[in-house]
């Protein structure tokens, strides 16, 4: 393939992709409700106990009552939402830093989430990762 | 040798970009067409990658297309393009993008590869770009091999392919509601192909035409979109990134953990060629457990309402 061809088509995408972001500004943030419909169409059979939303409505821990050996967790991809369910072991380790969740997993697409939370729903939502991390354990950066 | 036919996809380039910004604009006055940047980006950034290896990969497909079409071929139709030799490999060609593009949803090996087009929560013009990088590696490449065994020629199959998947862009789109009866019951459309991308149980594994929706209609696999139900696009596990080498590559490093990981020869041959989804305890869903477990869900909502 020409390389000019190359650049030029690059170009063009990256034009095109500003043209997008420019005229579709992302409105939607997660709210509860949000997190909770869209995780029940992701598991319908779930049952969802008392979730924590970040701060920033960029994402939640849905705790599961059923089953209740796993977690739900929504983030938000752009304007869009991607759920993931956690089970025992799922979590490879996570950190805090002041206020920031950090939680990695051994997911290709999805590595790593963070979730901006104030000092109670912190201490809730690392209580319940550490069910799901690794028997090593998390590590607290705080 | 390669006849001296012109690439419809690269010509099609200039067009493709025009209606991407038509679409943008009246999605943008109107609101019935989202875009985002980062997909838009992701999704066209795969389109590139997708042409680049496909390049790369030409000389190797071709050749063996050849190598078929001149040692196997049980009749010649030449080497002229007359409009009769068209429109049997325009429509024998259509046939194996039904096979190719089924398998590519019933086996996780092309799966692998297909995934990629499925990738994007967004439906729009831009996602009909959003094309694999890695479709040369899979059994796909043999499906069109009848077609030259047949004795048409492979330069011939594959205008008719890059036609074909020229005719697939503008139905990549949320803009465009019904067309005429006539039409919807024999071309795949906008609304058939909508169906095609949605992650609702209902419309799992369905309408896999590329330009004939008679195919699917023929075959089983069709399902019309329904008002009631509303298209939800993605994956049944969305992807949480935009970064396009984890696009292009998650389903392949996914087989290879599942593969390392088993504990039979069974088993790893299972992952390659059994349905997305499939493992030997049965710890993750299939498109047809999902199905079923939807059905099932339906059941008990209408049982418990009597």
């Amino acid at each position: 393939m020409d390389p000019v061809q190359l650049i030029a088509s690059f170009v063009a995408i990256v034009l095109l992709a500003g043209v997008a972001y420019n005229l579709f500004p992302e409105k939607d943030v997660l709210t509860l409700a949000s997190a909770k419909e869209d995780y029940l169409r992701f598991n319908a059979n779930a049952v969802i106990a008392t979730p924590i939303l970040g701060e920033d409505h960029h994402a939640a821990i849905l705790p599961l009552s059923t089953p209740d050996d796993q977690l739900g967790i929504v983030t938000k991809l752009g304007d869009r939402l991607v759920c993931r369910t956690l089970q025992k072991g799922d979590v490879t380790s996570f950190s805090i830093n002041k206020d920031i969740l950090t939680i990695s997993c051994n997911d290709f697409t999805q590595p790593t989430m963070q979730i901006f939370l104030g000092a109670d729903d912190m201490a809730r939502a690392e209580a319940l990762i550490i069910g799901f991390t690794k028997a090593a354990g998390g590590q607290n950066a705080a | 040798m390669p006849l001296d036919l012109f690439k419809p996809t690269e010509y099609a380039v200039p067009l493709f970009v025009l209606l991407v910004i038509i679409e943008l604009l009246y999605g943008w006055k109107t609101g019935r067409v989202r875009y985002e940047g980062k997909d838009t980006f992701a999704s066209m950034f795969m389109g590139l990658g997708s042409t680049v290896v496909g390049a790369a990969t030409f000389t190797f497909t071709f050749t063996a297309a050849f190598w078929i079409w001149e040692n196997f071929r049980i009749f010649d139709f030449g080497t002229e393009l007359t409009l009769g030799i068209f429109l049997l490999a325009f429509v024998l060609d259509d046939l194996a993008y039904y096979w190719i593009h089924r398998m590519g949803h019933r086996m996780r090996w092309m799966w692998a590869a297909h995934v990629i087009h499925h990738s994007s929560q967004h439906y729009n013009l831009s996602t009909a770009l959003r094309q694999t990088w890695t479709g040369s590696f899979t059994p796909g490449i043999f499906f069109r091999w009848p077609i030259f065994i047949l004795g048409i020629h492979p330069s011939i199959v594959l205008f008719c392919a890059g036609i074909n998947l020229v005719y697939q862009f503008w139905i990549h789109t949320e803009a465009i509601g019904r067309c005429p009866r006539w039409f919807e019951a024999v071309m795949n459309t906008p609304s058939h192909h909508r169906v095609h991308h949605a992650n609702n149980p209902r419309y799992l594994d369905a309408n896999y035409a590329g330009v004939f929706i008679i195919w699917d209609k023929i075959f089983g696999s069709f399902i019309p979109e329904c008002k009631d139900e509303p298209c939800n696009y993605g994956l049944v596990t969305d992807l949480g990134t935009f970064n396009p080498l984890r696009i292009a590559l998650h389903e392949w490093l996914g087989i290879v953990k599942d593969i390392a990981g088993a504990k039979s020869w069974r088993d790893r041959l299972l992952f390659l060629v059994a349905p997305p989804g499939w493992t030997p305890d049965g710890s993750r869903m299939t498109s047809d457990m999902i199905r079923e477990a939807w059905k099932a869900r339906i059941s008990a909502k209408k049982q418990a309402a009597e």
